[in-house]
Formats: C-alpha cells, structure tokens, sequence
C-alpha cells in the first residue's frame, strides 16, 4: 500500500518543480507571508488554508491564518484575474494575464511582505480504481508569489495535487511538499 | 446539491429518445403561456470552476448579441457582488417541476437582483466536464468532451422560476488539436451550448434583435 502510495505522491508532486524563484539571488526581505486564493471555489479556498498551515510548519515566514485573511480584505474570497487562458483539464498557463493591479491592493490590505495567489480552477477525475492503484482525483494550481512594496512577482508555481474523493480534502502529505520546496528555494526552510 | 442519479437518469434518457450526440432540454418555459418581457436580464453562474465562468460568459454574450434584452455583463456583475462566483445550490427534479435553484437560495438570489436591478436572473451550471480518450492499435488518440448544462431563469420581483434547462453537449478533438489552444474544444463546447440556448430562448421568446 505505502508502495502504491509513494508511487501516486512521485507522479503528481514531485514529477516537476512545484515552485521556482523568477528574482534570483533571493533573499527574503521580510517574514510575513500570506497565502491567498484567486478564485471564490471550495478547492481554492482549501488549498489556500492547507499551503498556509504547511507553509508556517516548514518555513520561517510567518503566515496568516486565513481568518486574519478575511479580517483584512474586504469581501475575501474574490475572484481575481488569473495566469492562464483557460483551464479545463490542463492549465493554459499565461502568466501575464494576472490582473496585477487587484494583486497590488489585496497586497496593501493584508500589509504582508509577501503574498502567494493561488488559482485552482479545475479538479479532474480521469478513469477508475483499480486493486493495485487508486486513482485519486487530481486538482490542478497555479500560483504566483509577489513581493511588497509595488507586487513584484518574484516566484511562480504550476503543480498537481491529489484529493481524497470521500472527504474531496486535499492530500495534506502532497501540500507539505510544495511547502518545503517553497522554503527551501526561498531560503526560509526551518 | 443536485442529486446525482435524477439529472442523469433524465439526461440519459433524453440521449436515447433523441438518438443523437448531446441531447435534453434545451431552453423551455415553465408555463407555455407566460410571455418573457424583453426587458432586462443578468446572467450568473451557480458553479465556481472555469468552465461555470465561460458558460456565463458566453450566454451574457450571446443573449447581448442576438437579443432585445438589456444584459448586464459579467464584469459588472463581478462589481455589483464582490464574492462573485458564488455557489448556487441546486436541488434534483420534483414533481416533474425542474428548478435546479435550491429555494434555500432564493433570499441570496433576490439580493443581487436587487442590486443589478434586472427584471430577469438567469443562472446557469455546467457540471461534470468530463474528457473520455480513445486511442487506437494503429497509434494516435482522440478525445471527447462532455458537459451538463443546467439553467434556471427567474422573473423579478416575484423571485419565480420562469424557465428550465438540462441537456448534454459533446465536442470531438480532430487531427488539428495539434495546431490548438488547451482549452479550444471544451470552449467550443461551451460556446455552442450558449448559443443554443439564446436560439430556442428566441424561438420561444420572440425576443430576437430585428423583430
């Protein structure tokens, strides 16, 4: 079983790099850290709290709570425009789609030194379980990291995740390793 | 949530009564008699995933396009209800009436009526996108898209369902998939189920631009 597991967590997660630094050398200019979603759907908002929680363990950034979140941005959640063309079943990533504007301000409501947007537009299921593998749904993200002041992107993300189909929770075990990627390419691993 | 087995079942029926690639309801009024004011009317989607923001899109569009309503687009609607898309919670068919708005959500609905001020609330879902792939022996793979396509529309200020929509869409890649964006054929798929739509609410409505 933990086989089958291992197996599972290696073609999602770690097939690819889960975040990269897009400002090299970096070193962080601050510690405070806010994970956020992009979209208004279940799976973002999720998401959202599970790399937050992930993101405090691992790293050295001190990440609000998505509680502190909603206190300080009005309305939260809200739909801002994403990275992609469209995404259905892939993600048609164009970075310069981001309305980099709305990022600005949600960046001067929260008053963090960095904010990660994260947009998980589709979960996709594709065939069945079988005895030997369990094939889980699969729930697609991409994300941007920006730095305050002016918001400027410093890291980008593209990744999968795997959720449980009887709870639809994402896989805590598969947002831990995009967390510690993240610290560890941003220097702040713990 | 939409029970999952009635909605099928009715689907799959209409699929084998129509005999043909996508199939259902595709804009019909609750009451034959009742005539459709060509007045207002807002578009919103009762799903959050991309494929509910494109259907919303498409049908603001084509209803804008093709009809003598005044539709509100989907930018302004995102103004108007800073939440926006929201979750609209559906509920199965009952008594051969089918309202997919659950009435839990009608006090919601009525409230960003009263904000866009539309004598019309048209909310549409598309659920379960699915992608099926065949490959052959010989090498090369094909894939099929599909997509439920609920509505509901509601007439202001009663808050009462004035129309229902349920059917299914399908849309085949082709060889020039190569040559195409990602989401090219689930966007044509959606685009279509749109401008089906506006084509029977036309038919039906007698709304069209030019009448």
């Amino acid at each position: 079983m933990r086989l089958w597991t291992a197996i599972g967590l290696s073609l999602v997660v770690s097939g690819c790099a889960t975040f990269h630094l897009t400002q090299e050398p970096f070193q962080p200019k601050g510690k405070k850290l806010a994970v956020i979603s992009g979209m208004t759907n279940a799976s973002s908002l999720s998401l959202a709290e599970v790399l937050g929680d992930e993101l405090g363990k691992a790293s050295r950034f001190q990440v609000l709570s998505q509680k502190q979140v909603a206190q300080s941005i009005p309305n939260y959640p809200q739909l801002v425009k994403g990275p992609y063309k469209s995404a259905y079943f892939e993600i048609d990533v164009d970075y310069a789609k981001t309305d980099l504007a709305r990022v600005r301000e949600l960046q001067q409501h929260l008053g963090v030194d960095y904010l990660y947007v994260l947009w998980a537009p589709a979960t996709v299921t594709r065939g069945g379980s079988t005895l030997f593998f369990k094939n889980y749904p699969i729930t697609q993200i991409v994300a941007q990291l920006f730095e305050s002041p002016g918001g400027k992107e410093v890291g980008r993300s593209q990744y999968a995740v795997r959720v449980d189909d009887q709870t639809h929770q994402v896989l805590s075990e598969d947002m831990r390793r995009v967390a510690l990627e993240l610290a560890e390419k941003t220097h702040t691993l713990k | 949530m939409l029970n999952q087995r009635y909605p099928q079942a009715l689907i799959a029926l209409a699929l084998f009564l129509g005999g043909c690639g996508g199939g259902g309801t595709i804009f019909v009024l609750k009451d034959p008699g009742y005539a459709v004011k060509p007045t207002s009317v807002t578009v919103i989607t009762g799903g959050s995933e991309e494929s509910d923001l494109k259907l919303a899109e498409y049908l603001t569009q084509e209803l804008r396009d093709r009809t003598q309503l005044k539709v509100i687009d989907q930018e302004e609607v995102s103004k108007a209800i800073p939440s926006y898309p929201i979750a609209v919670k559906t509920v199965e068919e009952r008594n051969g009436e089918v309202e997919w708005v659950d009435p839990a959500e009608k006090p919601r609905l009525q409230k960003i009526q009263a904000k866009l001020k539309t004598n019309y609330v048209f909310v549409v879902w598309s659920k379960r996108l699915k992608q099926t792939s065949y490959c052959s022996n010989r090498g090369g793979c094909s894939n099929t898209y599909s997509a439920d396509v609920y509505g509901n529309m509601l007439e202001y200020p009663s808050g009462q369902i004035v129309s229902h929509t349920a059917f299914n869409r399908r849309n085949s890649d082709s060889v020039l998939a190569l040559f195409r964006s990602k989401g090219y054929y689930v966007d044509e798929l959606l685009k279509k189920s749109a401008e089906d739509i506006v084509d029977e609410f036309i038919k039906i409505t007698n709304t069209g631009k030019g009448k």
